[in-house]
């Protein structure tokens, strides 16, 4: 039987080492190129005859655009207005690169904690920097809320950054993990459509269901890791405690 | 009124009717993500600060060589932020039933 992990295996395409830095193109890294690709191709092919009767690749790419908007004046109101570029652009990043993943001999780059985890810490970091921006040095009171006795800060101090730092960690563990369990279920059933033989058909039926639900997940999972930054990105620009 | 305005007429409450059932099933599918985003929330905002206390606890144990001191206190605050996290995600969950059920 085939190593259920082997598809999550790295391989470099052309290594590279920099003072002992390795900084190879990996297959990672051409599914990351190829998904941006596939995003703005896509987006280029929609919009190119851009008209106030949308066709139909026009109104899908609006329909993603007012879904995203939607999203954030939910959780960000009016001030989440300028944030919707970036976040428009990590869910179609996020959800594409799910997606290309499904397919055929390609790489799943977000079931890699590294690749996740680069984002997440790109979110955090923007949250910092937003937070510092909108509320100056009041952004560090999340560390310890006005009204608490001074005596309760090494207690409170250390769990708040904790709480903090456990945000980006959250984030990637979620969508790491669902994406690596559902690739190898389909790989582990795929193996057994041989292994059984003349009642092969029992196992394909199963991975035939399981690639269904995987697609929903894809989509379920690139939206909950949006609108959590975005959570978190007005956790980090309010003043609310 | 003649009888291209009666079409207007027409078409507008056509249209109107459409709208409705389009929100009526897309409150319906948003529900029901939401439901799913809660779920898979929760048990991360918990278990992530334990995770995280533990990992920051073995680097500092490693680094000042002091068996499982810096371990055993970080995953002490590790759970107590977890369960703040939880408590804060429940808190914003019933906002936004709220904020929905008006």
């Amino acid at each position: 039987m085939e190593n259920p992990l082997e598809q999550f295996a790295i391989k470099k395409l052309f290594p590279w080492q920099v003072n002992g830095v390795d900084l190879s193109f990996t297959n990672s890294s051409l599914c990351m190129i190829v998904t941006i690709a596939v995003i703005v191709f896509s987006l280029l092919l929609a919009l190119r005859k851009s008209a106030i009767v949308p066709t139909k690749g026009q109104a899908f790419a609006e329909s993603i655009y007012d879904f995203i908007q939607g999203m954030i004046g939910e959780t960000l109101g009016h001030e989440g207005v300028k944030f919707v570029s970036l976040i428009f652009t990590l869910f179609t990043f996020i959800a594409v690169g799910n997606m290309l993943g499904l397919l055929p001999y390609s790489f799943t780059f977000t079931s890699h904690i590294a690749a996740v985890g680069t984002l997440s810490v790109f979110c955090l970091i923007l949250n910092i920097y937003f937070g510092i921006k909108h509320r100056g040095l009041r952004f560090f009171r999340t560390f310890f809320p006005e009204g608490l006795p001074i005596f309760m800060a090494p207690l409170i101090i250390p769990v708040e950054t904790l709480s903090l730092l456990a945000k980006p960690f959250s984030l990637t563990i979620r969508l790491a993990v669902n994406m690596s369990v559902g690739h190898i279920m389909l790989e582990v059933l795929g193996t057994f459509i041989m292994a059984m033989g003349l009642f092969g058909f029992i196992p394909l039926v199963a991975d035939m269901c399981i690639i269904m639900f995987e697609l929903f997940v894809t989509l379920l999972q690139a939206y909950i890791y949006t609108t959590l930054s975005c959570v978190y990105l007005s956790q980090a620009i309010s003043d609310e405690e | 009124m003649n009888e291209s305005e009666k079409d207007i007429a027409d078409i507008d409450a056509r249209i109107k009717k459409l709208r409705q059932k389009h929100k009526k099933s897309e409150h319906k599918k948003s529900k029901t993500a939401k439901l799913w985003e809660n779920a898979v929330r929760i048990a991360a905002e918990f278990v992530a600060p334990v995770f995280v206390g533990i990992s920051i606890g073995y680097l500092l144990d490693k680094c000042f060589d002091t068996r499982i001191f810096f371990m055993l206190i970080l995953a002490i605050f590790g759970l107590a932020a977890g369960m703040l996290n939880v408590y804060r995600a429940a808190k914003q969950i019933e906002k936004d039933i709220d904020r929905s059920e008006q």
